[in-house]
């Protein structure tokens, strides 16, 4: 009876210790499943790239000017949009003088949401205060740089809601108006 | 066959066209009978009125031009109306000005009596698609006012320039929001101020000192020459939210707002001065709603809560809105002043979503008197001779508008 009993509790262990071997190994292949289908989100393809307009501030200081500048390509409509504002954010960087940069370095992009598909909440840092001169054009060109920027370049945004650090904030400096989704405005734009 | 077959349908088909035809001119007959009865014996005049804070108007609108006839004593006002009209109230409130105590029916007439409160400057015109008689009863603005009106009887004047753009654009102005109103406050916002300086020029000047520095003088010139009531939203240097400088204004009943700033450009090229109005594109009624949706996510599973409290965001986001036609006008008429006086750039006027332009319920524009990052504007803005200039060149803004809304 003893060495039944043995062989009883020898087997249910090997079955045991086999189970758990095959729990293992299936857990192992369905994360490196998820890896792969994760790595397929990401950039579609990161050698291509595609041309989009950006929009800076004129030497004179008056308007917003057009410069064309190629980013990564993205499956991803935000990520997309957030590539085009953290290239923004970077600069003109143009070898003629006819630009002004607006964004400091220390300017960050903590996120970006899309709201019902066609409102882009824009999640910049504290920065943007410092960098700012508190005056209504400095504020005004600020701003419609980044709304202008996205809207003109993803027709479907019909707005940007620019919030800093996570928070919805009533002006940047005083003057213009943020608490709400503002819509695309030419009227800040020239040719150069 | 085909022949008698055709002639039978076609006989047929006549007969229930000529059947068709008679009840046809039966109905039509009827019809018309019915309208020409209606028409002959009365028509439908509605009746509404409105308070607004230095009048109340009182409009009868008629798919019919109505001759009228207007009579007054101490406490009563008559219209008498041209043919009879069923009147139809519209207006459930209560006026403070007036109540409206019933009709009397003559033979060919309809009689609207109201009851007044106080002895109110009256004004009558006609506006069109559709006819309106208006009638507005003022408050009485002391002496300045000769009343034209006899003891028992208003002229009845011509539609205004105004009133007649928006006959033509087939809107109702019976509101009064864009009707000419007496201007006798105004208020002046001098931009920023305590620990929110402003802009900096590149010699430490701070825009809220000038901008104070520029109301003030603005103020003293208004009191002395035009002889209008003045309040500055800020008298020193002292913290003040939008909020707060929108609802001084608001709580003044002031006629006209005015923002005095200074600009700052990246560029030290920038210069010369400009005018702003608020800009709409801001409060487009799809963002509007999808911004409150995001801040008020909480309250937004209680529907009524949700669409009352939307309405009130719209309806308050109006305040502005309304009268912007007045604002662009008071903007052109500175912004030329500013332009020979201070003989800088001029940048034009300009629009765009100014925060504490959007709540002020009057005409509101916002100065850029200069550039204080420009360092031979800043060193400008320091004078005072130039601070009387661009405050000389905005009095006189104002006086021309008052000239044309007189």
């Amino acid at each position: 009876m003893d060495k039944k009993k043995r062989l009883i509790i020898f087997i249910v262990l090997i079955v045991l210790v086999l189970s758990i071997l095959l729990f293992l190994i299936i857990g192992n292949k369905n994360n490196s499943k998820k890896q792969i289908k994760k790595k397929n989100i990401v950039p579609s393809d990161k050698s291509e790239l595609v041309e989009y307009d950006f929009f800076y501030q004129s030497v004179n200081g008056d308007y917003l000017i057009p410069l064309k500048k190629k980013v990564e390509k993205f499956g991803d409509m935000k990520d997309q949009i957030k590539e085009v504002v953290i290239k923004l954010f970077e600069g003109a960087n143009s070898k003629d003088n006819k630009y002004i940069n607006l964004f400091s370095s220390k300017i960050r992009l903590n996120n970006i949401f899309i709201v019902n598909k066609e409102i882009a909440v824009v999640d910049i840092n504290r920065e943007i205060f410092t960098k700012l001169l508190g005056s209504s054009i400095d504020e005004i060109l600020t701003i419609y740089s980044i709304v202008d920027t996205i809207c003109f370049n993803f027709p479907y945004i019909k707005g940007v809601q620019i919030i800093v650090d996570g928070r919805q904030m009533e002006t940047l400096a005083g003057h213009i108006d943020i608490s709400r989704p503002l819509r695309m405005d030419a009227r800040w734009i020239r040719p150069i | 066959m085909r022949k008698t077959f055709g002639r039978g349908f076609d006989s047929r088909r006549l007969h229930f066209l000529n059947k068709m035809k008679k009840s046809l001119k039966l109905k039509y007959f009827g019809l018309i009978f019915i309208i020409l009865i209606g028409l002959g014996f009365s028509y439908a005049a509605k009746l509404r009125y409105s308070d607004h804070p230095d009048f109340t108007r009182v409009v009868i609108e008629s798919g019919k031009i109505l001759k009228f006839n207007i009579s007054k004593t101490d406490e009563e006002f008559r219209i008498k109306i041209q043919p009879e009209a069923e009147v139809i109230l519209e207006t459930n409130k209560e006026s403070s000005r007036l109540s409206f105590l019933g009709v009397n029916k003559g033979v060919d007439y309809t009689e609207l009596i109201f009851k007044i409160n106080n002895d109110y400057d009256i004004k009558t015109f006609t506006l069109n698609s559709p006819f309106r008689i208006v009638v507005d009863f003022s408050d009485k603005k002391g002496d300045s006012v000769k009343n034209n009106t006899s003891q028992n009887q208003t002229k009845t004047k011509k539609p205004k320039k105004e009133e007649t753009r928006a006959m033509n654009n087939n809107t109702d102005n019976d509101n009064g929001l864009n009707s000419k109103k007496e201007i006798r406050t105004i208020v002046i916002d001098p931009g920023h101020g305590g620990t929110e300086y402003g802009a900096k020029g590149p010699s430490g000047t701070y825009e809220k000192d000038i901008t104070l520095k520029i109301a003030k003088i603005l103020k003293m010139y208004i009191e002395n020459y035009i002889g209008l009531k003045v309040f500055l939203t800020r008298n020193s240097d002292m913290n003040l939210s939008l909020e707060e400088r929108a609802s001084i204004a608001n709580n003044q009943k002031a006629d006209i707002f005015i923002s005095i700033h200074c600009n700052a450009s990246k560029s030290r090229k920038a210069k010369g001065s400009e005018t702003y109005i608020l800009s709409l594109k801001a409060t487009d009624k799809q963002a509007r709603r999808l911004a409150f949706y995001e801040n008020n996510f909480e309250e937004m599973k209680d529907d009524d809560k949700r669409e009352a409290d939307d309405i009130k965001l719209i309806l308050w986001d109006m305040a502005q809105t309304e009268y912007l036609r007045d604002s662009a006008n008071l903007a052109i008429l500175i912004q030329k002043e500013l332009n020979v006086l201070l003989g800088t750039k001029n940048r034009g006027i300009k629009q765009a979503p100014f925060r504490v332009l959007m709540n002020v319920a009057m005409p509101a524009v916002l100065v850029e008197a200069a550039f204080i990052s420009n360092p031979s504007e800043e060193k400008m803005l320091n004078k005072e001779q130039y601070q009387k200039k661009i405050a000389y060149a905005i009095f006189l803004g104002i006086k021309r508008y008052l000239t044309q809304n007189r």
